[in-house]
């Protein structure tokens, strides 16, 4: 079976005696080593993004900068819900929306407590 | 070797030595191997050194199925750029010549898309093998002719075949077809080819 494979492959390949396929003609290599060369200094996506400077720099800055203002005072921890505060005699509670109310009309803003705005809300 | 007819007749060619081994190309494998590992660790050296071992290859199936040079130049080019952008990712290939020859097959389906597939070869497909003399030049144009009259897929198969020692499954593995589909291609080509052949390419 496979002699005969091989017989008929021997006859086939008779066709083309004398002839062979043309090959890579020259200066395809540099071409072709210019080109990949090209490539794999810049690398696609998203290998390009994770290996540019650019981002190698940004993003432990950004994660920096958001640990920075988590810190930061005033932002955290906020005060729990309901909690009474009592300035001047009057009694202020937290409400859930975050502002602190009093039995007096008018809120005053959550945050850092600004006395003087304090003072002139109530 | 001979060019004969299935009679035996002589048709073209005289006794020749120089013919490529039909399965030279697989000595090569385990250099290949290696050299596509290095150029999965990103070593730039590999993918010359892969472009060495199998750009005959390579550019002859580009060849044979656009018929272009521009375009089978370019098709092989796709390809290499490709390498260099899977990078890691070319580790997991487990048969380096077979994934190659299947990657530039594809890239040149691509490029031939535009082309009737009627279009003329503008280039030749064979050379002698030989220092050229006017004689083998004719036989080659000749040659060149019927090759040209084959479909494509055809004309693919007969050199994966014939010049590159493929089994019929790798050939299908390479062209997306199963293997009863290539050795039927194969057959029609050759049967083709020796009708041409005997008849001096009278008929179709």
């Amino acid at each position: 079976m496979t002699q005969d494979r091989d017989r008929e492959m021997d006859r086939d390949r008779e066709l083309f005696a004398g002839l062979t396929p043309t090959g890579a003609p020259e200066g395809l290599r540099r071409r072709i080593l210019s080109a990949t060369g090209a490539v794999a200094s810049s690398p696609g996506w998203p290998d390009s993004i994770v290996e540019s400077r650019w981002f190698r720099v940004a993003v432990p800055a950004a994660v920096l900068l958001l640990v920075l203002l988590h810190a930061a005072p005033g932002r955290s921890p906020r005060p729990p819900v309901g909690e009474r505060i009592s300035i001047d005699g009057v009694t202020l509670t937290r409400s859930r929306a975050g502002r602190e109310t009093g039995p007096v009309r008018g809120t005053v803003p959550l945050g850092p407590v600004d006395e003087d705005e304090l003072w002139t809300e109530i | 070797m001979r060019v004969t007819s299935e009679a035996g007749e002589s048709l073209v060619g005289a006794p020749e030595t120089e013919d490529r081994a039909p399965d030279g190309s697989r000595e090569s494998e385990g250099a290949l191997a290696t050299a596509m590992e290095r150029a999965a660790g990103g070593n730039r050296e590999a993918l010359a050194e892969i472009y060495d071992l199998l750009a005959d290859d390579l550019y002859n199936l580009a060849l044979w199925r656009c018929g272009s040079a521009a375009d089978a130049a370019d098709a092989v080019q796709d390809v290499f750029v490709e390498l260099a952008r899977r990078g890691a990712r070319l580790r997991s290939i487990r048969k380096p010549r077979s994934y190659l020859l299947k990657m530039v097959h594809r890239a040149a389906v691509k490029r031939a898309k535009g082309r009737s597939a009627e279009a003329p070869l503008e280039d030749a497909l064979l050379v002698p093998s030989t220092t050229p003399d006017p004689r083998r030049r004719a036989e080659a144009r000749l040659c060149n002719r019927w090759l040209a009259r084959l479909p494509r897929e055809q004309r693919e198969v007969v050199l994966l075949r014939c010049f590159q020692g493929m089994t019929f499954a790798e050939i299908g593995e390479v062209t997306g077809v199963p293997k009863f589909t290539a050795a039927s291609r194969y057959r029609l080509g050759i049967a083709r080819l020796r009708r041409w052949m005997r008849t001096r390419g009278d008929d179709r």
